[in-house]
């Protein structure tokens, strides 16, 4: 009895958890993937990318920014070196990208 | 625990079996010799006392409704039971029941950067069915009213449609209420109860955790 409950609470303690979510960051290759919007696999987005569409840096969650790409907004994370952008898998960098609507260049993480 | 576990066991091996009062220490031992038993003056019918008006009874059964609280890939959302109780003792009553939960059907996995499946629904997703074997125990009654805990474990399906994970779990349930005599035989009922233990699931996830938590009431009728 004793062993199933120290089971249970050392299950519960490893809690699935992840850096990233179905807003922004997971793994993905079709838009129910995501809750809104999968940038599809390829160079700019290994993998592929559930993002969610933004005007300002204020509309992405935190640790992201709202960068021009693709025709619009989208959040990305935020980055100062490339070590930041590891936990998302080979072939990601941290690169300069056009802020959203702010006329200048941020550090974000992304493929090229 | 143990002793509940044992008292489940032997209550659904009895099958048809009719519920009896606790036997009495003092009484003599049937198997014992004739001699050895004192004398019956005749074989008069023996008097079963009826239940009072406020009693639970040797059976009963009960319909609850209310809500449940999860998340992850534990289903939340509305909640409704039916239970069957059957006396087991003076104060301990074998409690029996079968809950459907309904939750909205809300996605709420994806694939990590490593690309394992990670669910994190919400408090109210998913849907679930159980069958649960606990143990009810009834405190002293105070006026119409009669507190309980109730203990034991269940066996459950739980369905996330929209993202097509399913599994069995396998929770514990702890919890207490009250009961509350409102006519001869029947009583409303209240209760919270608390769910922990372990499910097996699809799509890779294995084994998780389950952790909920449910707050019904409802009404419950005497049968005998």
């Amino acid at each position: 009895m004793r062993t199933a409950i120290l089971a249970i609470v050392g299950a519960l303690a490893a809690c699935q958890s992840s850096d990233v979510s179905r807003s922004v960051g997971a793994r993905c290759s079709v838009m129910n993937d995501c809750d809104q919007r999968c940038l599809a696999p390829s160079t700019a987005y290994p993998g592929g990318f559930c993002t969610i569409a933004c005007g300002a840096r204020t509309d992405c969650p935190d640790r992201t920014t709202c960068a021009t790409r693709d025709g619009g907004g989208v959040c990305l994370f935020t980055c100062t070196t490339e070590t930041d952008c590891e936990f998302l898998g080979e072939g990601w960098h941290c690169l300069p990208v056009d802020l959203q609507g702010g006329g200048i260049q941020v550090k974000a993480c992304a493929g090229t | 625990m143990r002793r509940h576990l044992i008292a489940i066991a032997a209550c659904a091996t009895a099958g048809a079996a009719h519920a009896q009062p606790a036997p009495d220490p003092a009484a003599p031992d049937p198997a014992a010799p004739p001699a050895a038993r004192p004398p019956v003056a005749t074989a008069a019918p023996v008097a079963t006392a009826a239940p009072a008006d406020g009693d639970v009874g040797d059976q009963a059964i009960s319909a609850e409704i209310g809500v449940a609280a999860g998340g992850r890939v534990t289903p939340g959302g509305l909640r409704i039971a039916g239970q069957y109780l059957y006396q087991l003792s003076d104060d301990d009553w074998f409690d029996g029941a079968a809950s459907f939960t309904f939750g909205s059907g809300s996605a709420g996995c994806f694939r990590d950067r490593a690309d394992a499946v990670v669910c994190q629904h919400g408090v109210a997703d998913g849907a679930g069915v159980e069958l649960e074997a606990t143990i009810r125990h009834m405190f002293a009654p105070q006026g119409v009213f009669r507190p309980f805990v109730r203990l034991g474990v269940g066996l459950g399906l739980v369905r996330f449609g929209n993202d097509d994970l399913s599994g069995y779990t396998i929770p514990a349930h702890g919890g207490g209420g009250l009961r509350v005599a409102i006519a001869p035989g029947v009583a409303m009922v209240a209760e919270g109860e608390l769910v922990l233990g372990l499910g097996s699931f699809t799509r890779g996830i294995g084994s998780q955790p389950q952790l909920g938590l449910a707050i019904t009431a409802g009404t419950e009728f005497r049968l005998k």
